[in-house]
């Protein structure tokens, strides 16, 4: 079902920090129901998408240089052009190959709580996109675009079929007898996408049962330890979890391990939630990693860099 | 019954007023340069006039001339009170909508006060824009002529032979060219003959309240539409008369509605017309409802049973008209009972000895003894009540006979000419000393803050002057037995209001049936303690004898603040020119209600909390650069093709006004948590010194897109596209400036006031090193601005209209293929 697996790849380390960072927060908050029809079946695409080089770039609708001036439409708005084409590597409920894709959006000047999508565009920098295709215009065609990593995309068929096997436990909703264990199983699977779901229904409520988050802490890797520190500090109803989180920077046995905890931090500080003080937490986490991983190593690292770049 | 001080003529009743005293002003001398203290008089109408719709053809404001009676009324009137300045208020009844009514009351009262001050302009606007319609055309003409001594004919309405005869015989007398046509100038003749025929009077517009100043006769003349009535049939009544065939019966009964009222206030009575509260005749009926009642609707409304306005005080929906006439025997109100009730106790003893004496005479309880006593032309009976007393209420005037039959057999007392009680201050009534004159005007009152028994809930906040905002707190006043009476409500303290400004006393009838009356209260100024705000009931005056009070609460909020911290800096992250390291402005607002002990469980208190609000000011808040361009030409384009383009390109975006910075689910704040633009879930909070209180925060980071390359099309001189020129990006500016308040906010009624406010702003610009962050005001400040509502800041900001691009400077930079 996996087509490729050759994803674009950011061109700069800066644009691979944003990059990562959206697509912790994606990832994180994927809810699998977003890709299913209205009679419950599967509709999804994981496509590759390859920006063209102009897109990004601003333009004015309907205005021309000539003669020294800028000559067109009065009040015409600023837009930004996505333009580009995109290639399916999988998918369900769905035939299409790709397709190219063109369309404007008004340049945003002021922006109440920008999303992911003004942070970092994978239809102007690139990336792998899930999404539920919509007969609607422009970005809208994408429905609930998420971007993935691009190693993450080959969980995306299994984690369909598992969503729907563990609907009782991954949805709070539904009453499941010894739900509790069965979550905390799954917060560990190695489908990614199942667990990282699995682990953000553990957090989003109390829990009497601590060793699951120390276990994810110490055991999560690369960028799932990073989407287990995203949800700690945004979704954690327990006000310990942040506490964790400075213990698992505390020993943190490698830079591996801080890079991961920095992107999560990162992506917090970006995306985070509405509970007081979340901003100010995700800034405690960067700083102690900041601290732990040191300047040098920041310096030498040009991902790393762009992380703590403020 | 009219007193003697009134008329009740055939087409309206004309009366003095009851005489209401005031509280003496006390003043202190001015301490500030050359400033003054300026006093005005309250408004006290002291006399009344009013003509009744019969005078008037329904739905008409043209006046017939058997008005010419109350006009000789209104003269006497005049000449009882010299320079008593004047107003004329019209009333509609309620068949058909409020605008047409305010149209046509207004209509009304401008035609009586044409005929006092000789204003045959108004008359000729009113003949001209109402016509027949309104009782006007030639009816009226037949109407003037005949009553003017030239014979007209009968009144039809139609322009035969007669009324051309009549028209000429006017022309003739009046030394006009006669051609029997009732035209514009012969009208003036004609209506001001006819004045002179209604009324011996001739006023100056000086002689009115608002003296003529207003072109549109503000406090001279007001239109009151059907807000005002002095009858409200009962629900049945107005049920069965809205059947066909009854409306007749139902213009009828609403005739006692229909009514053109003139008041005549204490001589050398001003008023500041900017603050008068009725709108003008011409003005819609958005102003009358202002000043309605709460529950405006309601007393204008048919209830169980018919209300009359002099039984009940409840049915004019005007608080300001209400408060002119409450005591007005031209709306119905009877006049006071100066005596209004005897209580005779058994003999003059102590209490407890009464009793002993009367259960060794072998009696049984007191309420079980019989007594009758002829008071004036008037029997009454009764039985004694638990403490031997018995009480007689609405006593007349003049010597009554009292015998008690059971126990000495028969025994009679003269209890003598009754006088009237003593206006002195001093205890209410109680069981008199004995047989002899008792004659106490007003029982005791009981008074309800916010119409419940609990003191917990005797509150009312302080009014706010940002925005200007008085709250009121619905109030009640009920007779403890005995009579209806005058009750003047005062308070001593001056930190409330009945419930405006200048409403520093309130004059009520408080009915004998036990009835509460309802009124309002607000707050002044602030309460330094629990209670220390007393409204006191007096009898009859502002002065006259205590019978009951009330503690109340004016709460406020001290230790307001709103602090501003600005942890962020600005880089571009990703797609956006933002702060990180935390947010550009991190909000505290908090404020505690004072003075302390107030219970935040009550209605007034319950649903405030303090929260945030912010404006976005105006100005060029974001703008960009672009410079070195570069071009991509079109395949095929010749060589040597030409393309000037300008070196530099800018975009501004200007914000044209004030915008609130807020979002469509969290309006007027900035933040509220719960709704879909929350930003902190800690962004309303109940004030410090209410459980739960504390400070609310939020926060603000003003962004904007990243820096990207701009990419246009290029023409040559005659229009062709040839290529795409791409500019690089050179500067991104962020300069928006903002105005943030500490409000408090109630969650019920969405009504906010400001407590403290401060300024920050953002100038930062992508391509400039350094460390870029928010700049904030040294301190907060006490508000000197309000805050705008709309629009929307953010959707200024992102208006095409508000966005200029084009060349910035003259340099232009030139491609050659």
């Amino acid at each position: 079902m996996f087509q490729q697996d050759v994803p674009p790849v950011p061109r700069t380390a800066e644009q691979a920090a944003m990059h990562d960072a959206r697509a912790v927060h994606d990832t994180a908050t994927l809810r699998f129901q977003d890709y299913l029809r209205a009679g419950g079946q599967p509709e999804w695409m994981l496509a590759r998408v390859d920006p063209a080089s102009q897109s990004g770039n601003a333009t004015v609708p309907g205005a021309a240089l000539r003669n020294g001036k800028l000559v067109g439409p009065a009040n015409a708005p600023a837009v930004i052009m996505k333009i580009g084409a995109w290639s399916r590597l999988a998918g369900e409920g769905t035939e299409a190959a790709g397709a190219p894709y063109s369309w404007t959006e008004t340049l945003q000047e002021e922006i109440r709580t920008p999303s992911p999508e003004d942070f970092y565009s994978p239809f102007v920098r690139g990336g792998v996109v899930l999404f539920h295709p919509d007969a609607a215009q422009g970005l809208g065609s994408f429905g609930s675009p998420r971007l993935l990593f691009p190693d993450w995309g080959s969980d995306m068929p299994a984690a369909m079929k598992l969503a729907r096997e563990y609907a009782g436990v991954l949805d709070s909703a539904l009453p499941d007898p010894g739900r509790e264990a069965k979550l905390a199983n799954l917060t560990g699977h190695r489908n990614r996408l199942i667990a990282a779901a699995a682990f953000r229904q553990w957090v989003s409520q109390p829990r009497e049962d601590q060793s699951v988050v120390a276990d994810r802490l110490a055991r999560a890797k690369g960028h799932m330890a990073s989407v287990v520190v995203f949800l700690l500090l945004t979704g954690s109803s327990d006000p310990k979890a942040v506490e964790e989180v400075r213990q698992a920077v505390a020993v943190a046995p490698g830079s591996d391990v801080l890079r991961s905890i920095a992107l999560g931090a990162f992506a917090a500080t970006l995306f985070r939630g509405k509970q007081p003080g979340a901003a100010e937490q995700a800034e405690a986490v960067l700083s102690a990693a900041r601290e732990r991983l040191g300047v040098r190593t920041i310096a030498a690292d040009p991902y790393l860099s762009a992380i703590f770049a403020r | 019954m009219p007193s003697e001080s009134e008329i009740d003529a055939p087409g309206g009743v004309s009366a003095t007023h009851p005489d209401t005293k005031q509280f003496p002003v006390y003043v202190s001398p001015s301490t500030q340069g050359k400033g003054k203290n300026t006093i005005r008089m309250e408004l006290i109408p002291i006399a009344c006039w009013k003509l009744d719709d019969v005078r008037f053809a329904f739905g008409s404001s043209f006046v017939l001339p058997a008005v010419k009676k109350e006009f000789s009324d209104l003269s006497a009137l005049l000449k009882k009170h010299p320079k008593s300045p004047l107003s004329v208020f019209g009333h509609a009844d309620p068949v058909g909508d409020d605008a047409f009514n305010k149209t046509l009351s207004g209509h009304r009262a401008e035609s009586i006060y044409a005929v006092l001050t000789r204003d045959t302009d108004r008359w000729e606007k009113l003949y001209s824009s109402g016509g027949a319609q309104e009782g006007w055309g030639i009816a009226s003409v037949q109407e003037m002529l005949n009553a003017v001594g030239s014979d007209a004919g009968p009144v039809d309405g139609v322009n035969g032979p007669k009324t051309q005869g009549g028209v000429k015989d006017f022309q003739k007398k009046n030394g006009l060219a006669v051609d029997g046509v009732a035209g514009p100038i012969t009208r003036e003749k004609l209506f001001l003959a006819y004045m002179d025929f209604l009324c011996q009077d001739k006023l100056q517009k000086g002689d009115f309240l608002g003296q003529g100043a207003d072109p549109g006769g503000k406090a001279d003349i007001q239109g009151c539409s059907e807000f005002n009535p002095v009858m409200v049939f009962s629900e049945a009544e107005a049920a069965g008369f809205a059947k066909a065939g009854n409306k007749e019966k139902r213009d009828e009964e609403n005739s006692v509605n229909r009514r053109v009222l003139v008041l005549l206030f204490r001589p050398g009575t001003t008023v500041a017309l900017d603050r008068w509260p009725c709108p003008r005749i011409s003005e819609g009926v958005d102003g009358c409802r202002q000043r309605m009642w709460s529950d405006g609707e309601k007393r204008r409304s048919p209830q169980s049973v018919r209300r009359k306005f002099g039984d009940t005080q409840d049915t004019v929906a005007c608080r300001f008209y209400h408060r002119l006439v409450t005591l007005s025997p031209c709306e119905g109100v009877p006049p006071p009972v100066i005596m209004e009730w005897i209580q005779v106790s058994l003999v003059e003893q102590p209490e407890q000895e009464r009793k002993a004496w009367w259960e060794k005479a072998d009696h049984g309880p007191y309420g079980s003894e019989n007594f009758s006593a002829q008071l004036t032309n008037r029997t009454m009976a009764g039985s004694l009540d638990s403490n031997g007393i018995s009480k007689f209420t609405s006593v007349p005037a003049g010597t009554c006979t009292y015998t008690f039959k059971t126990f000495f057999d028969t025994l009679t007392s003269s209890l003598g000419p009754a006088e009237p009680w003593p206006q002195a201050a001093g205890p209410g009534p109680g069981p008199g000393p004995g047989p002899g004159p008792q004659t106490p005007p007003c029982p005791n009152v009981e008074i309800e803050i916010n119409n419940t028994p609990d003191a917990k809930d005797d509150l009312v906040m302080k009014q706010s002057d940002h925005p200007p905002h008085r709250p009121k707190v619905k109030c009640r006043i009920k007779a403890l037995g005995g009579p209806r009476s005058t009750v003047v409500l005062t308070n001593p303290d001056g930190r409330l209001r009945f419930p405006e400004a200048g409403d520093t006393t309130l004059t009520l009838q408080i009915p004998d049936s036990g009835a509460w009356v309802e009124f309002e209260i607000s707050g002044e100024t602030v309460s330094a303690a629990i209670g220390d705000a007393k409204i006191e009931a007096h009898c009859q005056t502002a002065t006259g004898a205590l019978i009951g009070s009330k503690d109340v609460t004016v709460f406020w909020f001290d230790e307001a603040a709103i602090d501003i911290a600005t942890p962020g800096s600005y880089s571009v992250t990703g797609g956006r020119f933002t702060a990180t390291g935390g947010n550009a402005a991190n909000f505290s607002a908090k404020a505690r209600i004072r003075p302390s002990g107030v219970d935040c469980s009550t209605p007034q208190v319950r649903d405030l909390r303090v929260g945030i609000m912010q404006n976005a000011l105006p100005g060029v808040t974001r703008e960009r650069q672009w410079n070195n361009p570069a071009i991509a030409w079109n395949p095929g384009v010749a060589a040597g093709t030409t393309v000037d383009v300008p070196s530099v390109i800018r975009l501004q975006i200007n914000r044209p006004a004030t915008g609130n910075d807020s979002a469509g689910t969290v309006v007027p704040l900035y933040d509220q948590p719960g709704k879909t633009d929350t930003l902190d879930a800690n962004s309303l909070k109940p004030p410090n010194g209410c459980t739960g209180g504390g400070t609310a925060t939020s926060f603000d980071t003003p962004s904007t897109a990243a820096p990207s390359p701009l990419t246009l099309p290029a023409q040559d001189g005659a229009g062709n596209t040839v290529g795409n020129v791409t500019y690089a990006a050179s500067s991104v500016q962020l300069r928006p400036s903002f105005l943030t308040w500490t409000v408090i906010f109630n969650i019920a009624t969405q009504e906010h006031f400001v407590l403290r406010e401060r300024a920050w702003n953002v100038t930062a610009d992508s391509f400039t090193p350094g460390v870029k962050k928010a700049a904030t005001d040294a301190a907060d400040r006490a508000p000197a601005t309000d805050p705008v509502l709309t629009p929307l800041a953010n959707t200024q900001s992102n208006d095409p209209a508000n966005s200029t691009q084009g060349p910035l400077g003259a340099a232009t930079t030139r491609f050659v293929k």
